[in-house]
């Protein structure tokens, strides 16, 4: 073979580009002809001389890319441990306060009264109220006329112990105002 | 989806940005420029990642942009040492030692720099990006015999670069 096929075949063995078969044969003519072989081997050390000193000069781009680009490119550096747990933050409290609600909630309904069949509660709670507050008034009278049009237990009892008198008197009232 | 691009670019830069680097200051010879270019590499893979379609490797198709990019990096270092006149552009010469330097690695970078452009590519995609031939094939657009012969005489400029020097001294 001609010394730049000899050549070219070192330097591909070398850079591992010959496949398995390629180098044994390689070798085998190489150890059958010692001129070929001094000159695979000056190739060999060109090659080696070259990767050891673009390394050396090189080393540096790969021991510093992690810092160097990271500080120059922030929009690349992404940091998921922090985010992870600025999230794991949120969650815990977001479930916090989401049991924290379910217990309140649970505590109003319990002490919230059942309305009894067939009676109003609010009904009863106001006009309660404004019998106190309107007691022995006018407007104390005056209800208990508009309720006298309002069947029901309610109206029943709120009546009781009312006299005739006092129902008339209220009508002649009425109808003054009127 | 956004989200899986993102960390698939987040694993290639990791993957990759140690050899760009190197790449790139193989031709600046200087640390600060060779971010610049990586920089600027990485941002146009970036807005060409999805239109990859995938006939080479990602490494390979990196790499065919970081060329691209140190051609248009020096070619605007260029106009810009140009604008500024002569006392700068003394920046973008080539740097030849009158005397060959004494030591190992600085003649074979000193000779690797004497290289044709086409040569001492070749030598930095190899040695510098640890690019296989097809790889380098893919990246420069050449057959990969192309590769082959332009990495022998590379090595052979070298070795006859470094051989004059060992005779001077």
């Amino acid at each position: 073979m001609k010394r730049d096929a000899i050549e070219r075949l070192a330097i591909d063995s070398a850079a591992g580009e010959l496949n398995e078969d390629a180098e044994a044969l390689f070798r085998i003519y190489l150890a059958e002809h010692p001129p070929a072989r001094q000159w695979a081997e000056d190739v060999s050390r060109i090659y080696e001389r070259t990767r050891a000193a673009i390394n050396a000069k090189t080393t540096e781009g790969y021991a510093g890319h992690e810092t160097s680009l990271n500080k120059r490119h922030p929009v690349l550096q992404l940091k998921w441990p922090s985010f992870a747990r600025w999230a794991a933050a949120v969650i815990f409290g977001t479930l916090i306060g989401f049991a924290a609600g379910r217990w309140q909630t649970s505590e109003k309904t319990y002490r919230m009264a059942w309305p009894e069949p067939g009676r109003n509660t609010e009904q009863v709670e106001a006009v309660s109220d404004l019998k106190d507050k309107y007691a022995g008034t006018f407007w104390a009278d005056k209800m208990l006329a508009l309720l006298k049009h309002k069947p029901g237990r309610q109206y029943e009892a709120d009546f009781q112990g009312v006299r005739f008198w006092d129902r008339y008197r209220q009508y002649i009232k009425e109808k003054h105002h009127e | 989806m956004i989200g899986d691009t993102q960390r698939e670019f987040q694993e290639f830069w990791t993957r990759t940005a140690g050899k760009v680097r190197a790449y790139m200051y193989c031709a600046s010879e200087n640390w600060a420029d060779a971010d610049d270019m990586a920089q600027d590499c990485y941002l146009r893979a970036l807005r060409g990642w999805g239109q990859f379609d995938g006939r080479a490797s990602r490494q390979a198709w990196l790499f065919g942009i970081a060329r691209r990019t140190r051609i248009d990096w020096f070619r605007r270092k260029k106009r810009e040492s140009v604008a500024a006149g002569p006392k700068n552009s003394d920046r973008l010469s080539k740097v030849v030692p009158e005397k060959p330097s004494t030591d190992n690695i600085e003649k074979v970078w000193d000779a690797v720099g004497d290289l044709s452009a086409e040569q001492s590519q070749v030598v930095h995609l190899r040695f510098a990006a640890g690019l296989s031939y097809a790889e380098i094939a893919q990246a420069l657009g050449v057959p990969i015999g192309t590769v082959r012969s332009r990495l022998h005489r590379g090595l052979k400029g070298i070795k006859e670069q470094i051989g004059e020097w060992d005779n001077e001294t």
